[in-house]
């Protein structure tokens, strides 16, 4: 996904769906998708909920090829589209933070009774995230802002040039260079206790170690 | 380690991907010159190799089956309008298509081949514009959506475009809708400029002004330099124009062409008519003619229940005999007007 000056490796996928070979866009399917959930997961925090958003960004997608004109790379155009839907999202649980949060329903007795997320039922990532430092990781992402947040996860884990984030974010590249280097100040005062050593890596020394 | 080399595996750095070998190096360089040190880069390493090796979110297996038979339902079901169209919509339906009309009032006052050059001119822009945002090495891929007309203009500014300095290119390419519009005024006074700057969109004049503003700063030989190149680029030359023209032939040699198709596959007897008709039609004053289109008009328009019987009251009149049809206005021998005539000729 990196090196913007490189030819855009999806322009012939592209051109094949646009004849009519709407098969191949199962191949873009399998290219992006592990990309676009993994960054819409660390924006809503649910998986079913991106991988939702990520079927909704692959059918615009497929809906819009006919307007995609190849002035910016494919890879960029999804992940703003992925995005933007992932806003939206998160802009309809704030104006209605019930529908998440708590649900009412009626009990036998007619008695209205609040039902509550059960925090400890596992979500699939928790399953994966088995190394307390990953998960003091993943608290700390969630405390950054969103653009920043997208920001880092595009440049750390997606390989994203500057100038293919900015296009994603809407910004110039001196502005997510701004950021992305807020985003690891913040990430670096709050993981401070666990980036004292150079032996991260050896699961004993970290699972030693308290939280202050 | 050069400069270049040093920045490199800083970001390497920054993005977790330094390996022994690479971080070795980096902090030997370090050493040596404590002037390009990096503030906690122990942290910043290990940050970024934690952020890389963060565990991605899980996929579902049946992922990519799912899109796809959601995609096939999409596409199979019959669209079925949700919502009722609010006030807002009405406006904004009303508003493009007013702005559409004008568009379109406009290009049909032009001369026919002043026309055809300016949506040829607009064609060739649209495909020039997306080709020159497109990397080089994608361009070919996409040179194969182009109709092949356009090709040949398109590889020559290609051409062009690639020998241009990197700043003129960014120039044109970022300004090029206000640059079209600026060396349409450039040569006018202030006065005129202002009034033609005001016709405009209020953002659209904030960025008009904005690109004069700084075109009047920049000295002449680089203004000379981005209008030749904007000229070569989004203007065609006087021979680009006849071959244009010659490509797409204007609306009236078209609907000519049609006519003659048309009259050159009437029978003989009904070719006879309508030459006889024309003549007939040449000899009458202005006003006789006038009143004949219109009513050549009403009877074209009137179904064939309604000609039946106007021809029926037209027997009547002149006992038994069969009237004159209308004969044919110059012009309008196309082919629903020859298939009506025709129809008539049977009928009678």
């Amino acid at each position: 996904m990196q090196t913007a000056k490189n030819s855009d490796p999806d322009i012939a996928l592209i051109l094949e769906i646009k004849k009519g070979k709407k098969e191949v866009f199962a191949v873009l399917i399998d290219k992006y998708k592990k990309p676009l959930i993994n960054l819409l997961f660390r924006l809503v925090h649910d998986q079913t909920e991106a991988e939702d958003l990520a079927q909704a960004t692959f059918v615009q997608v497929y809906k819009s090829l006919d307007k995609f004109n190849f002035s910016s790379r494919f890879s960029t155009w999804i992940f703003t589209i992925a995005r933007n839907l992932a806003l939206n999202e998160l802009r309809r649980r704030s104006r209605h933070p019930a529908d998440s949060m708590e649900l009412e329903v009626e009990s036998d007795e007619g008695i209205i009774i609040h039902q509550y997320e059960d925090k400890r039922s596992p979500v699939p990532c928790d399953h994966l995230i088995k190394e307390e430092l990953f998960k003091k990781v993943e608290e700390a992402l969630s405390k950054l802002p969103e653009n920043q947040r997208t920001a880092i996860i595009l440049f750390q884990q997606e390989d994203m040039s500057y100038e293919e984030i900015a296009e994603v974010l809407g910004c110039s590249v001196s502005a997510t260079k701004s950021l992305i280097h807020r985003a690891r100040e913040t990430l670096k005062a709050i993981l401070k206790p666990y980036l004292q050593t150079g032996q991260w890596e050896e699961d004993k020394h970290l699972k030693n170690k308290k939280e202050p | 380690m050069s400069k270049n080399e040093l920045e490199k595996l800083k970001e390497l750095a920054l993005r977790g991907l330094l390996d022994d070998e690479k971080e070795r190096r980096l902090r030997m360089y370090i050493e040596t010159d404590p002037s390009c040190a990096i503030p906690d880069i122990d942290k910043e390493i290990l940050l970024g190799k934690l952020l890389r090796n963060l565990p991605k979110a899980p996929v579902s297996s049946n992922f990519t089956a799912r899109v796809m038979s959601e995609i096939e339902r999409l596409e199979t079901e019959p669209v079925i309008p949700i919502a009722r169209p609010t006030v807002l919509d009405w406006l904004l339906e009303r508003l493009v298509r007013k702005l559409l009309e004008l568009k379109i009032a406009e290009y049909q006052s032009l001369p026919p081949n002043e026309r055809q050059l300016r949506l040829f001119m607009t064609e060739l822009r649209w495909y020039l514009v997306t080709l020159l945002k497109t990397d080089p090495i994608s361009r070919e891929m996409v040179m194969e959506q182009i109709p092949p007309e356009y090709k040949p203009l398109i590889r020559e500014r290609l051409a062009h475009w690639e020998k241009l300095p990197s700043d003129i290119q960014k120039e044109l390419l970022a300004n090029e809708y206000a640059l079209h519009f600026i060396l349409r005024i450039t040569n006018e006074t202030p006065a005129i400029q202002q009034k033609v700057i005001s016709t405009l969109h209020p953002q659209q004049q904030t960025r008009i002004l904005q690109v004069l503003n700084e075109w009047n700063k920049m000295p002449d030989e680089r203004k000379k330099t981005i209008t030749d190149s904007f000229r070569r680029l989004f203007e065609l030359s006087e021979s680009e124009q006849n071959s244009a023209l010659r490509m797409l032939p204007p609306a009236e040699r078209v609907r000519m062409e049609n006519a003659l198709k048309a009259f050159s596959n009437l029978p003989p007897e009904d070719k006879k008519r309508c030459i006889e008709s024309f003549k007939k039609f040449a000899t009458m004053s202005d006003e006789q003619r006038e009143q004949f289109l219109k009513n050549a008009m009403r009877w074209i328009e009137m179904s064939p229940e309604e000609r039946k019987a106007w021809r029926d009251i037209v027997r009547s009149m002149q006992s038994k005999q069969i009237p004159d049809l209308p004969p044919l206005p110059p012009g309008m021998i196309h082919d629903a007007t020859a298939a009506v005539h025709s129809s008539n000729l049977k009928t009678n």
